[in-house]
C-alpha cells in the first residue's frame, strides 16, 4: 500500500497539469481579493470594522469550494483514467498488489491533493488579504474550522470522481458524470437549502405565517401543499442526505458583499435554515417576509442552528459519503473485469 | 535431480458468461524452462497468461506456484501489449516500475535501458516510440527487481528481424545466466521454436499436448535431401540398394525418407563417382508438429 501510495503521489510530482493547478488555484484568490478591494474603494472604507473585515476574510478563503470540485471533476477522471488507458494498472495487478491497495491508494492519493488545493486556496486568499486594504480576521482561528467543513465536502466529491472512473474505466463517462454532478450539486444545493424544513417546521411556519397575515389584515392562509410551498418534499431529503445545502449556508455571494458592506448581512455564529421564508414565501408570494426572522426564531424549531451543530452535520454526511463510495465503488472494482 | 516447479495448473477453466474459454487445462512449467503456449487465436493462451498473472480469475481449477507470489515483483509480465505510460520517457516508465515494485532508484535502471537497447532515447516520451520499442520497454518493464518468471504474450509483436534476434537473445541470456523461467506466446512459431524448451498445445480451450523440442525434432519421419551431379543414376542405385528415395524437381534433388547412415549413402556415391554437392537431414519443425498436434485435434 505505501509503494502504491509513493507512486500515485510521484506521479502527480512528476504531472505538470497537477502543479499548474496547483499554482492557478493559490493565485485565483487573489481576483477576489482585487474585487473586494474594488468594492471597498468604491464605497467608503471607513466601513470596514472588525465584523467587515472578518465576513471579507471569509468571503475570499471560502470560495475555493466552489473552483476545487469544478477543477478536479476535469481533472482527476483525466489523470486516474490514463492508468487505464496506458495499461500501467496492469503492472500493479500482475507486481503483485491487491485490488484494495490499488484501489484506496488512488482514492487517498486523489483526496489529498484535492485536500491540497483547497489549503492552497486558503493559504493564497490569505496571504493576498494580508497585502490588501482588508485586515486579514479569522475569527481567532474558528474560521479555519468552517474551512476545514468545506474541504472535507470538496474531499468528499474528489472520492466520488475517483471511484467514477474506477469503476467504469472509459475515459469520457467519468469525465461527464462528474461534471455533470458538480454542476447539478448548484441547481440541488439551492433545493436542499431553499425547502431544508422538515414537516414540522413547515406546519410551524405555516402557523406563525398565517396567524402573522390574519393581524396584518390579509384573508388568505398559509398553504402547505401549495404549488409552490412543496419543494421540502424532494428538498428536505436531500438537505439530510447530502452536503448540497452547504454552499448556500457556509458560503455567500459578491451580492451578499454588497449587503454585508450596507450591514445586512455579517458572519454569524448561527447558520440560518430559514431560507424556506426567504425563498418560498418571499419569490412565489404576494404577501411575502410577513413573518420576521425573530418570530421564526421563536416559533420554528431548527430554523437557526449553531455552527458547531452545522458543521458537525455537513462533516459526519462528508465522511458517511466517503465510506459510502468507497465501498461501494471498491464493490464494484473487486468484481469487474477491467483490465 | 528432480525438476523444481514454478506453476503447476491443474483442471484450470474459465467461461466468459456462459461460454468456457479454458477446459480442465493441466500443465506444469519447471525452474528454467521457456515455456511455449502454441495455438491459434482465440485458443485460450492469452487467457491462461491473463491468470498465471493474476489479471483474471479462473472459474475452475487451481495453480501452484513454486516461488513465492506475494513477493511483489516475483513475476515480470508483458500480456497483449506493453503497459507503459505513453507522457512519460523510457527511464520514467521504468522509474514508476521501481515505485510500483517498491524498490529504490539506482543504477540498475539505465543497465535494464541498455540491456533492451533503449539507452539513448533520453526524454522522448514513449507515446512517440516504435512499436518495436515500445516493445522493448515493455520487456525492460517486466524485468523490474529481477523477477524469478517471466510472463510474456507476443512479445516480438511488431518488431524488426534485428529486434526480433535481439530480444531473442535477451531473453535465452536471462534464463542462461539468471535462471528465469520464461513462459511465452508468439505466433512466430519459427522464433518460439528457437527459444523454448517446452511447449504446450492450446487449442479450443483444452491443452491437447505438452512436448519437449526433443520430441518435436524427433516426432516425425526424417527426410534427407541431397543434390549431386548425376540425380537419375544416384536415385536408381539408392533403390537398387534398399533406401526409400524420390527423384524431385525444380530444385532437382533426391529425398530419402526415414534414418539413413551417412556412410552407406555417401559410400554410394563414391563408387559410382557421383558428386554430392549439399547434403541436409530435416527434422520435423513446430510448424509442421503444430499442425500435425492441432489438425489432429480438430478431426
Amino acid at each position: 500500500m505505501i509503494q502504491l501510495l509513493k507512486f500515485e503521489f510521484y506521479r502527480l510530482l512528476k504531472s505538470k497539469i497537477s502543479w499548474i493547478i496547483l499554482a492557478v488555484m493559490t493565485v485565483l484568490p487573489v481576483l477576489a481579493v482585487i474585487v473586494i478591494s474594488l468594492f471597498i474603494k468604491l464605497g467608503n472604507e471607513d466601513r470596514i470594522t472588525p465584523d467587515v473585515a472578518k465576513f471579507m476574510t471569509w468571503l475570499v478563503i471560502s470560495y475555493f469550494y466552489k473552483w476545487v470540485p469544478m477543477v478536479t471533476a476535469l481533472f482527476i477522471p483525466i489523470f486516474t483514467g490514463r492508468n487505464f488507458r496506458d495499461g500501467f494498472i496492469r503492472n500493479m495487478i500482475t507486481a503483485g498488489h491487491t485490488r484494495f491497495q490499488i484501489f484506496a491508494s488512488a482514492v487517498i492519493s486523489k483526496a489529498v491533493y484535492t485536500a491540497l488545493l483547497c489549503t492552497g486556496y486558503v493559504l493564497g486568499g490569505i496571504l493576498s488579504l494580508l497585502v490588501s486594504p482588508v485586515p486579514v480576521n479569522l475569527n481567532g482561528g474558528e474560521m479555519l474550522l468552517r474551512a476545514l467543513t468545506l474541504m472535507l465536502s470538496a474531499v468528499a466529491t474528489s472520492v466520488l470522481y475517483t471511484t467514477l472512473v474506477m469503476v467504469i474505466r472509459n475515459k469520457a463517462v467519468p469525465i461527464i458524470l462528474s461534471v455533470l454532478f458538480v454542476m447539478s450539486f448548484t441547481v440541488c444545493g439551492l433545493l436542499a437549502s431553499s425547502f431544508s424544513y422538515n414537516h414540522k417546521m413547515v406546519r410551524q411556519y405555516s402557523k406563525i405565517w398565517t396567524k402573522t397575515a390574519r393581524e396584518n389584515g390579509f384573508a388568505s392562509e398559509f398553504d402547505e401543499d401549495g404549488y409552490f410551498n412543496v419543494g421540502w418534499y424532494a428538498g428536505h431529503p436531500l438537505f439530510v442526505f447530502t452536503n448540497a445545502s452547504m454552499e448556500n449556508e457556509f458560503m455567500f455571494t459578491s451580492s451578499s458583499l454588497v449587503s454585508d458592506i450596507n450591514g445586512a448581512t455579517s458572519y454569524s455564529d448561527e447558520i440560518s435554515r430559514n431560507n424556506f421564508n426567504s425563498v418560498s414565501s418571499y419569490l412565489f408570494s404576494k404577501n411575502a417576509g410577513i413573518v420576521g426572522n425573530e418570530a421564526i426564531k421563536k416559533h420554528v424549531d431548527g430554523a437557526y442552528v449553531s455552527v458547531e451543530r452545522a458543521e458537525l452535520e455537513y462533516n459526519m454526511k462528508s465522511v458517511v459519503w466517503i465510506m459510502i463510495y468507497f465501498g461501494a465503488g471498491y464493490a464494484i472494482f473487486r468484481k469487474k473485469n477491467i483490465f | 535431480m528432480e525438476d523444481q516447479m514454478m506453476i503447476k495448473a491443474t483442471g484450470l477453466c474459465k467461461s466468459y458468461g456462459r461460454k468456457p474459454v479454458l477446459k480442465d487445462v493441466n500443465f506444469t512449467i519447471n525452474k528454467g524452462d521457456i515455456y511455449g503456449l502454441v495455438g491459434k487465436n482465440g485458443a485460450g493462451k492469452t487467457t491462461i497468461m491473463r491468470i498465471l498473472t493474476g489479471l483474471q480469475e479462473p472459474t475452475g481449477g487451481f495453480i501452484d506456484f513454486g516461488y513465492d507470489r506475494r513477493k511483489l515483483g516475483s513475476a515480470g509480465t508483458l500480456i497483449e501489449m506493453p503497459s507503459i505510460y505513453a507522457n512519460q520517457s523510457a527511464e520514467d516508465n521504468l522509474k514508476f516500475q521501481y515505485l510500483n515494485l517498491g524498490l529504490k532508484f539506482d543504477n540498475s535502471i539505465k543497465e535494464i535501458l541498455e540491456l533492451v537497447g533503449l539507452q539513448n532515447t533520453g526524454s522522448k516520451k514513449a507515446g512517440k516510440f516504435s512499436l518495436g520499442m515500445r516493445q522493448r520497454l515493455g520487456i525492460a518493464i517486466a524485468m523490474v527487481g529481477d523477477p524469478e518468471v517471466l510472463v510474456l504474450d507476443e512479445p516480438i509483436n511488431g518488431l524488426d528481424p534485428q529486434g526480433i534476434i535481439e530480444v531473442r537473445d535477451l531473453l535465452l541470456k536471462l534464463n542462461r545466466e539468471k535462471g528465469i523461467t520464461i513462459v511465452i506466446s508468439s505466433h512466430i512459431l519459427s522464433e518460439l521454436a528457437k527459444l523454448a524448451t517446452r511447449f504446450g498445445f492450446i487449442d479450443d480451450g483444452h491443452m491437447i499436448r505438452e512436448c519437449t523440442t526433443y520430441e518435436i525434432e524427433h516426432a516425425g519421419e526424417k527426410l534427407m535431401i541431397i543434390k549431386c551431379d548425376k540425380l537419375q543414376e544416384y536415385n536408381s542405385l539408392l533403390n537398387a540398394r534398399g533406401f526409400t528415395s524420390e527423384l524431385i524437381s525444380n530444385p532437382d534433388k533426391v529425398t530419402i525418407h526415414g534414418e539413413v547412415d551417412i556412410i552407406d549413402i555417401a559410400m554410394i556415391a563414391r563408387d559410382a563417382q557421383i558428386k554430392i554437392t549439399d547434403l541436409r537431414t530435416v527434422e520435423t519443425n513446430l510448424e509442421e508438429f503444430y499442425v500435425d498436434v492441432v489438425g489432429g485435434s480438430q478431426k
